[in-house]
């Protein structure tokens, strides 16, 4: 990593703004992209520094990520965008993928594999290729491909596509520096003259009958013929819609030929790509025998139809006795410490006086934070990230499809809804990944009844540390009962089944603790920047009111409502703040 | 619209399987299976081919989850897939 980050460094100043800025900015726009979880995030991070949550199943990136990065002394703007299987979509992530594709001009394209899926992932490389944008590719996970006893001649493949192949293992960083080298040489250098990769005659014949009419002042912009043909092929809608007329009516004419023969266009296409990248694999590798190794025998334990609960259940409770454990072992000893450390500033100050008020403020806020806050949030979100990167997540859904397929869902939710433990907003954002819009709705409904990791960690550091951590666990199991009675009866008001569930499994990945921490530290520093200093804020506010006794007035107009909630009126102030916090949390 | 209706997928007009092929739900578990056909709507048919799941691929059924879970299924040449038990119905396979 030491080398490399000698040579490709990020560049100061990039923030988020870059998107309105790229357009204008003059410096070449590379973008990551490939099928999902193929590491594309991992690429990004390494040249970035780590600004791109990664995570191990399939749609973890669900919105663009930018960057300015300096590689080689020039400076250029990477983009991760959310995986795709290919450039026909089927949910709102990956149309948003291929909008920006299809719409931005991108310099160079970064194609990155999974070497250890090439067959598969190669019929992307193809559609890809048709683009006419320059392009890298770039074969991720090396050494899983080894594992799997897949050897791959980068030279072959190269040779074979036109297009310059670049091994790498992302979350070592190597191969990264290559990689960006053949970036810069490419900038400019759209591929060609692959004939070895055309398609049969008569769907090639199809294709130039159809590209004949595409030409004809049609809304596409700069795409290639060739692309915009095939998409029509395929009944790509979206592009139709830009389409000239002759050339929509062309390729409806030969769609419907096609069906009549009992194969529709989109097969036929699919197929003739598939072919292509098989034999493009077939030429340019040899499989042998692949080392086993204990995680396939993992998955017999972790699917199993009892076992596999059994975990699941030991998993989540662990997890839950863990957190409790380290939190409220560290939560005592940082008390009695800032405790102590309370008693002889004291001394300093006049009791009673202004100064007095606003130091306890200020020092309440900082011990909330610091001995309250962070010895749950920090073990939480290492849990959480440990879960994600392992590659855990989608076993859940497997395990839980059946049981959500009870309340309308399927398991696909879960992932959304676990990750709302962590927080609400990031899983409101992964319900992109499910197909149908009454899918997503309730997952996000779902999704943000679940207690994110502010609310878990009042649970833990309140519930648990007074009452008992059985208490604690009573309160997560009843909010459980109450997300899928929530579902149950939202599934009754929108009934409609959902079309049953697609879910790759990914195979499972261990990740070291720096990758982790530096996921748990990309979530933790909303806290630190953001909800923190705004704790702080609201502790030496709440002082200053009862130093003035102006939290009587607050609490004596809030009594009817508290009145209502069956609440003492005591604690009418508390809950404004609570109300504070949770708008700025969250 | 039941459930039930609105479960049931468009049949693709392609030629009827001869009886010999079995539904990729009902194959029992462990075995190899090669897909025939998948007679599911146009956007399912393209998941499923992407991840390796069209006619002529070859799958080895590693279980199902209980309570008419899903069916997980090792893809050659791709990942393992957790399939639906809805739509694994309309994936024809036989057995190899």
């Amino acid at each position: 990593m030491k080398t490399l980050a000698e040579r490709v460094l990020p560049a100061a100043g990039c923030c988020a703004t870059c998107p309105q800025r790229a357009p204008s900015c003059g410096v070449m726009t590379v973008a990551l992209i490939g099928q999902p979880n193929c590491g594309k995030s991992t690429i990004f991070n390494a040249v970035a520094g780590y600004r791109s949550a990664t995570g191990n199943f399939a749609g973890t990136t669900v919105h663009l990520a930018w960057s300015r990065v300096r590689v080689n002394g020039s400076q250029l703007e990477l983009v991760d965008v959310p995986g795709i299987y290919s450039l026909t979509t089927s949910n709102p992530t990956e149309a948003a993928a291929k909008r920006f594709l299809l719409e931005k001009n991108i310099d160079v394209v970064v194609n990155v594999v999974d070497a250890a899926l090439l067959s598969r992932s190669l019929e992307l490389t193809l559609e890809l290729r048709e683009l006419g944008i320059p392009m890298v590719v770039c074969l991720n996970m090396a050494d899983e491909a080894q594992r799997k006893g897949i050897a791959i001649s980068p030279v072959k493949l190269a040779w074979m596509l036109k297009l310059p192949v670049v091994e790498t293992v992302g979350y070592r960083g190597e191969g990264i520096r290559e990689l960006f080298a053949q970036v810069l040489a490419q900038n400019g250098h759209a591929p060609n003259g692959a004939e070895a990769l055309r398609w049969h005659r008569d769907v090639e014949s199809a294709v130039e009958r159809i590209a004949l009419h595409v030409g004809n002042g049609n809304g596409l912009g700069t795409l290639p013929k060739r692309f915009v043909a095939v998409k029509l092929l395929e009944g790509d809608e979206e592009l139709a819609a830009h389409a000239s007329a002759q050339a929509r009516s062309m390729a409806q004419k030969l769609r419907e030929l096609s069906a009549s023969r009992g194969r529709p266009a989109d097969s036929v296409v699919m197929s003739e790509r598939h072919d292509r990248a098989m034999h493009l694999f077939e030429q340019s590798t040899r499989v042998g025998r692949p080392q086993r190794d204990a995680r396939e025998k993992l998955d017999a334990v972790l699917t199993h139809p009892v076992w596999g609960y059994a975990v699941l259940v030991a998993v989540l409770g662990g997890m839950f006795w863990a957190i409790f454990g380290a939190g409220g072992f560290l939560e005592a000893k940082l008390l009695a410490a800032f405790d102590w450390a309370f008693l002889r500033m004291q001394g300093w100050f006049v009791p009673g006086s202004l100064g007095f008020t606003v130091m306890k403020g200020v020092w309440g806020g900082i011990v909330g934070g610091a001995a309250i806050v962070l010895p749950y949030l920090v073990p939480f979100l290492f849990a959480l990230a440990f879960l994600e990167d392992v590659g855990y997540l989608p076993r859940v859904a497997y395990l839980l499809d059946g049981l959500l397929h009870r309340i309308g869902l399927h398991g696909t939710s879960v992932v959304p809804i676990l990750l709302g433990y962590g927080c609400s907003v990031p899983a409101c954002l992964a319900t992109r990944v499910l197909p149908s819009p009454r899918d997503r709705f309730l997952a996000t409904v779902l999704a943000t009844l679940v207690p994110c990791s502010a609310r878990s960690t009042v649970i833990f550091a309140l519930a648990a540390f007074y009452l008992g951590p059985a208490w604690a666990l009573a309160i997560f199991g009843f909010n459980a009962a109450v997300v899928l009675a929530s579902g149950w009866l939202l599934t009754r008001l929108w009934p409609e089944v959902s079309a049953g569930m697609i879910l790759e499994v990914p195979r499972y990945q261990w990740r070291s603790a720096k990758v982790m921490a530096r996921k748990v530290w990309l979530r933790l520093r909303e806290f630190v920047t953001v909800s923190w200093p705004l704790l702080v804020g609201g502790s030496v506010v709440l002082g200053l009111a009862e130093h003035w006794h102006l939290d009587g007035y607050v609490n004596a107009a809030l009594s009817p409502l508290m009145a209502l909630l069956g609440l003492p009126s005591a604690v009418g102030v508390t809950l404004v703040f609570g109300i504070l916090r949770k708008s700025f949390r969250c | 619209m039941t459930p039930k209706q609105a479960l049931a997928v468009t049949e693709t007009p392609e030629i009827p399987l001869p009886t010999t092929h079995s539904a990729l739900d009902q194959v029992p578990a462990q075995s190899r299976v090669e897909v025939v056909q998948v007679e599911s709507d146009h956007g399912a048919r393209r998941q499923l081919a992407q991840l390796g799941i069209r006619k002529g691929g070859v799958l080895h059924v590693v279980r199902c989850a209980p309570m008419g879970g899903p069916i997980l299924v090792e893809v050659q040449g791709s990942n393992t897939v957790a399939i639906g038990r809805g739509l694994a119905r309309h994936v024809k396979v036989r057995i190899l």
